[in-house]
């Protein structure tokens, strides 16, 4: 039950988070050139990559008990 | 290229995917079971990258830099969520057949079928432009690859030409994948994996291109970036915030985050095509990873278009211009084809997903409800319904041609696109509020769709006619009949907003108001309460079942549903359904409210949950259920089911505590034996000494003429022993008392270390001095301020420095004793010159009574609790202790302490390094 | 295995008893050390498991006086080493420990030590445990011998 709802807890944390970090008014604090590259971009796309990383490992590694659980609530 | 061999290419690209999609329905190979992997799954998804992403999303990005990420930062966000909410939305669709999301909607509030019917008008009218916007792309990629001409201004009969054929093959494919055949549940695994495949396709011909780009035109990202910063209006998009990017960005977002499942192409593959709802775990990550991946060279394209092509390039075209200007047909090819798969997956889902609606929603009710036909009579529908939704995407497909010659050229791919979203948005509040809120009743989301939807016609869809001329312009400029506060882009006055911005800001801020506000002053019809409380999750369908009080004759049933479905097919649905009852179904006649349901179902998976009601209802008495009688079904069930739930977090909170309880007494167990080993290990230490005492005691007293050496010698034992003893009684109240006091020094006043130093170096002088052995003091920090008990303090010193004179070699033994400061930490050690302590060991000598035989010659003077005790002193100091390898083979003992925070340290400097209590 | 040539059925009585003290305790060690040589035994002493058994095997003594707790190799261990050997029959061994429960005891006769004297003890206890033993040596028999094998053997299973 706990691990459900930590697992839940996260993702949902997780989409707060990249709500907030890829959304105005934080991206356009991001601006003008970093190496020649644009800067916004290679923010964006950084943590786009992180959240996606982030989302992979939690719900990857959120099995275990409470997935069975999951799977079991389904058959019902 | 001649247009006949792109054709001819193109026309075998998409008979090979019908041919994948006819061995996947047809093999029972591997390739069949392809649809049962999440990877399929996730790949069949990203249908949401229709040729907007394709050619429009370099289009817009070339314009106005990263605008167009919001409508891939969307879906993202959603897939967090998907435990949460797409997979309670999978759930509920799965248990309640729902084919569609105008079937979904629909059977939420009370199996509406005229809600249905408007989502589906809603939809058709919301993706017209959107299917018209695929055509224009596949046509005018067609023509300028095989022209040349890449600018807007194309030729219209052959632009037309291109688009009209290109609807017809597309038609005709999506009859082929999307309605061969009537199966239960609308699986269509075939399409899946071809739409799979084209988004393989897809990705891989934009990154063709995009490498191509970096690295062929330029030499990498860095190089076509700087080249790009050279360019004063692509600088202008590195530096400036574009007027947009703020609730622009947002609305995008929302609004793309809603389209994810509002889409009927999303739904129909996220949902209806679903073989195993564990999948979207694996879509979570691995579809905003597909998003993430085709976007990542769209910006690099879309600037290296900009500086190399001519100005009045069409920007959607840039994709399949740039490889093609720089004297690579082959990759224009390719880049073509991939802009082909993302129309062609796209149109063929969204025209299955619409006809299917079409026909379950709209035709096929109408159609029942017209006793003159007797349809319900007649035996074999299959035909009919098939022939119903070929129909359906022959009108769609249609209207979209229809609607790109009307309008095509007025608005970019992106514009149209994101018109649609708006459309579909105004499906989220019903859908949301229908999965999360039992309160919504049907004319709320009645009420809350039409407004939202009007509103979308006034500031979206009117609009883009009049600017195509169909209507007149001033009713843009000025508003209808010159009222300012209704200019459809400036709606109440609300100026200053992009018109999608604009128009999901005020169509989804009505529908929720009204959706809620309608729901709110309303009152829910019994049986709509029960669906309600299902859709919902607190009612189990078995349950709402009786609410309906149905019943009806199986053969009726039966003989109804083969129809549908076929004799043998219903028949062993029925007969596990019975079986799950315990029900034998060979005997079972009457038809009780859940088999009425069961059949219900069976038959809203081919039909619709709409039609089916129409259906089942003409063959079922309904009884008239008081609605007193209702309420206290409900009130009964919710009351049993809330009870079961309390029981359900009451044992498990049980389970939990006696987890804990297991835990706590493993623990004990542990203590306890550590107990034991100490009571039996200070046995041993107290009988040790003793024997020796009185062995030789005994010794004296019966051999009295001893010579006076040896009586000497056995004497000068029993003292050294008694002293042993005494000592370790002394070390075992030590023990005792630091253990009692907890984990923290008994005293907690500023102590200077160096002073501890030179006072313990003091004590122990006469020791050194007897074992012969030097002792050096090298005092760095001074004042080392610290927080604590000094006299612990003194003791540890003092228990190290006893060590490192038992265990130095006498005469040659060197000791160093030294305090220095590390950072924030203050790092007493003693070194020796003695035997060292194994690798092995040096974690073990700080434990009760260990004693270290292998390196000691002979028994160690103390009783092995010297460095138990100064372990627990420095552990409650909060510091830490432990024993390295000296350089030449002795051993280092360091001890580390947090220093004093300034101000304290300076206090007890100020009271001149005498230790008061802070 | 160095046989001595005076190990015969009577050779032995006329013989000095030799007896080896096992003992990580110096103090200890040199109380019995006394003890023994007052007897007018052969005295030789050792501080650990290992020495124990290379002394054991260099020259079998007649009687061991084993201290259980000591480094390398403690007393129980030595004692099993010793009776799966038929070769150290002859070796009688009196475990010493400072342990002193009765439990302790039990697993001492069941690996087949001969006696057993817990710390502290007086020294007629010692005295007299060790003439016992050696008398029970001297007045044996071969039948008992082979009599008493298996039954070290199954307590020891």
């Amino acid at each position: 039950m706990l691990r459900r709802t930590a697992r839940r807890d996260r993702m949902i944390g997780l989409f707060a988070a990249g709500a907030v970090l890829l959304n105005p008014p934080i991206l356009n604090l991001v601006g003008g050139t970093v190496f020649g590259w644009p800067a916004r971009y290679l923010y964006f796309f950084l943590a786009w990559a992180v959240l996606i990383a982030a989302v992979a490992v939690v719900s990857e590694r959120g099995g275990g008990p409470a997935d069975e659980r999951d799977r079991d609530g389904q058959r019902r | 290229m001649s247009q006949p061999t792109i054709v001819v290419v193109a026309i075998a690209y998409l008979l090979l995917l019908f041919a994948i999609a006819w061995a996947v329905e047809h093999s029972s190979g591997r390739i069949s079971r392809l649809t049962g992997s999440s990877i399929v799954y996730t790949l069949s998804l990203a249908v949401y990258c229709s040729s907007w992403t394709f050619n429009g999303g370099v289009g817009k990005a070339s314009q106005t830099g990263l605008d167009f990420l919001p409508i891939y930062l969307g879906p993202t966000l959603v897939f967090c969520l998907a435990p949460l909410l797409l997979r309670r939305m999978l759930r509920i669709s799965q248990a309640n057949r729902v084919t569609s999301i105008s079937d979904l909607i629909g059977s939420r509030f009370g199996k509406s079928a005229s809600l249905a019917a408007l989502v589906t008008l809603i939809a058709v009218i919301g993706l017209v432009p959107y299917i018209a916007l695929q055509l224009k792309s596949i046509s005018s990629g067609l023509i300028a690859l095989s022209s040349g001409v890449m600018t807007h201004s194309l030729a219209g009969s052959i632009m037309l030409d291109g688009a009209f054929w290109s609807a017809i093959v597309l038609t005709i494919f999506a009859m082929l994948f999307g309605s061969r055949s009537i199966r239960p549940g609308e699986h269509h695994p075939g399409m899946v994996v071809a739409v799979a495949a084209e988004s393989i396709l897809k990705l891989v011909s934009l990154t063709a291109i995009g490498l191509f780009v970096v690295y062929g035109l330029y030499g990498g990202f860095g190089d076509l970036f700087t080249e790009a910063g050279k360019v004063p209006e692509i600088r202008m998009i590195f530096d400036q915030i574009p007027a947009g990017y703020g609730y622009n960005w947002i609305s995008m977002t929302v609004l793309a985050a809603l389209a994810v499942f509002c889409l009927p192409r999303q739904f129909q593959v996220m949902v209806v095509e679903n073989v195993d709802d564990r999948h979207l775990n694996r879509a979570a990550w691995l579809f905003p990873l597909y998003l993430l991946l085709i976007n990542l060279f769209v910006l690099p394209i879309a600037f290296a278009g900009r500086m190399m092509l001519p100005e009045d390039t069409d920007p959607d075209n840039l994709v399949l211009a740039l490889p093609y200007a720089t004297g690579h047909p082959m990759l224009a090819l390719i880049a073509f084809l991939g802009g082909l798969s993302a129309a062609a997956s796209m149109v063929v889902v969204e025209t299955t997903a619409l006809s299917l609606m079409v026909c379950n929603d709209v035709v096929m009710p109408a159609l029942l409800r017209v006793r003159r036909l007797g349809l319900s009579s007649r035996s074999d529908l299959t035909r009919l319904l098939l022939w119903i939704r070929r129909a359906a995407m022959v009108v769609i497909m249609a209207l979209g041609y229809m609607y790109m010659r009307h309008d095509s050229a007025q608005f970019a791919l992106v514009s149209i696109g994101l018109m649609s979203f708006v459309a579909v948005a105004q499906f989220a509040p019903a859908i949301l509020c229908g999965i999360y809120w039992r309160g919504a009743t049907q004319a709320g989301a009645f009420a809350g769709i039409t407004s939202g939807f009007l509103i979308w016609c006034y500031t979206m869809l009117l609009p883009s006619f009049a600017r195509s001329g169909a209507l007149d312009i001033n009713f843009l400029v000025d508003g209808p009949f010159g009222i300012a506060l209704l200019k459809p882009y400036a709606l109440f006055g609300l100026a200053g907003l992009d018109p999608v911005t604009h128009s999901a800001f005020w169509s989804l801020l009505i529908n929720t108001a009204m959706l809620v506000a309608v729901s709110l002053a309303g009152r829910q019809h019994p049986v709509e309460r029960a669906r309600a409380a299902m859709f919902v999750g607190a009612v189990e369908s078995g349950e709402a079942a009786q609410i309906w009080r149905r019943t009806a004759l199986v053969p009726d049933l039966m003989s109804l549903t083969a129809r549908f479905i076929g004799r043998e097919k219903a028949a062993a649905a029925y007969a596990g359904f019975a079986r799950s009852r315990g029900v034998d179904p060979a005997t079972a006649v009457q038809a009780d409210a859940e088999t009425v349901l069961f059949y219900e179902r069976l038959l809203a998976g081919v039909i619709g949950a709409a039609s089916a009601r129409v259906l089942v209802g003409a063959i079922v008495e309904e009884e008239p259920l008081g609605v007193d009688e209702m309420m206290r079904i409900l009130d009964e069930t919710s009351r049993l089911i809330e009870a079961n739930r309390q029981l359900e977090e009451k044992s498990q909170e049980l389970e939990a505590a006696t987890g804990e309880l297991k835990e706590a007494n493993s623990r004990l167990q542990v203590l306890d034996r550590l107990k034991d080993d100490f009571v039996v290990t200070v046995n041993h230490e107290l009988r040790t000494p003793l024997a020796s005492i009185r062995a030789f005691s005994e010794i004296l007293r019966d051999h009295p003429h001893l010579p006076d050496e040896e009586r000497l010698e056995f004497l000068r034992i029993v003292v050294t022993e008694s002293e042993r003893l005494t000592r370790l009684i002394n070390q075992l109240l030590d023990l005792s008392k630091i253990e009692a006091t907890g984990s923290m020094p008994a005293q907690r006043a500023p102590v200077d270390l160096a002073q501890v130093v030179r006072e313990s170096a003091a004590a122990v002088q006469q020791v050194f001095a007897r074992s012969r052995v030097e002792l050096r003091i090298e005092v760095e920090a001074d004042p080392a301020v610290v927080i604590g008990d000094r006299d612990r303090l003194v003791q540890v010193v003092i228990n190290l420095l006893g060590n490192a004179a038992k265990f130095s070699p006498p005469g040659s033994g060197r000791a160093v004793l030294a305090l220095r400061r590390t950072g924030r930490d203050l790092e007493l050690s003693v070194a020796d010159n003695g035997p060292g302590i194994r690798a092995e060991d040096r974690e073990v000598v700080f434990e009760r009574f260990r004693q270290l035989g292998d390196t000691m010659n002979d028994k160690p003077q103390g009783a092995g609790l010297g460095l138990a005790i100064s372990h627990r002193i420095v552990t409650q100091h909060g510091g830490r202790i432990w024993v390295e390898g000296a350089e030449h083979g002795g051993a280092v003992f360091k001890v580390r302490l947090a220093a004093a925070p300034r101000s304290r340290a300076r206090a007890a400097e100020r009271a001149g390094g005498s230790y008061l209590p802070a | 295995m160095p046989q001595r040539p005076e190990d015969g059925p009577h050779g032995r009585i006329y013989m000095a008893t030799s007896v080896l003290i096992a003992d990580d305790d110096p103090s200890i060690s040199r109380a019995l050390s006394f003890l023994m040589q007052r007897e007018g035994h052969e005295v030789r002493t050792v501080t650990d498991g290992e020495q124990a058994l290379a002394a054991i095997e260099m020259q079998p003594p007649d009687v061991v006086l084993l201290d259980i707790m000591m480094p390398k190799g403690n007393g129980y261990e030595i004692c099993r080493t010793l009776r799966a050997n038929p070769s150290y029959d002859g070796v009688r061994i009196v475990m010493l420990t400072a342990k002193g429960g009765e439990a302790d005891q039990r697993v001492g006769m069941a690996l087949g030590a001969d006696a057993y004297i817990s710390k502290p003890f007086a020294i007629g206890e010692v005295v007299s445990c060790v003439k016992d033993v050696l008398a029970r040596r001297r007045g044996r028999t071969a039948p008992p011998e082979r009599a008493r094998r298996p039954k070290a053997g199954a307590a020891n299973a």
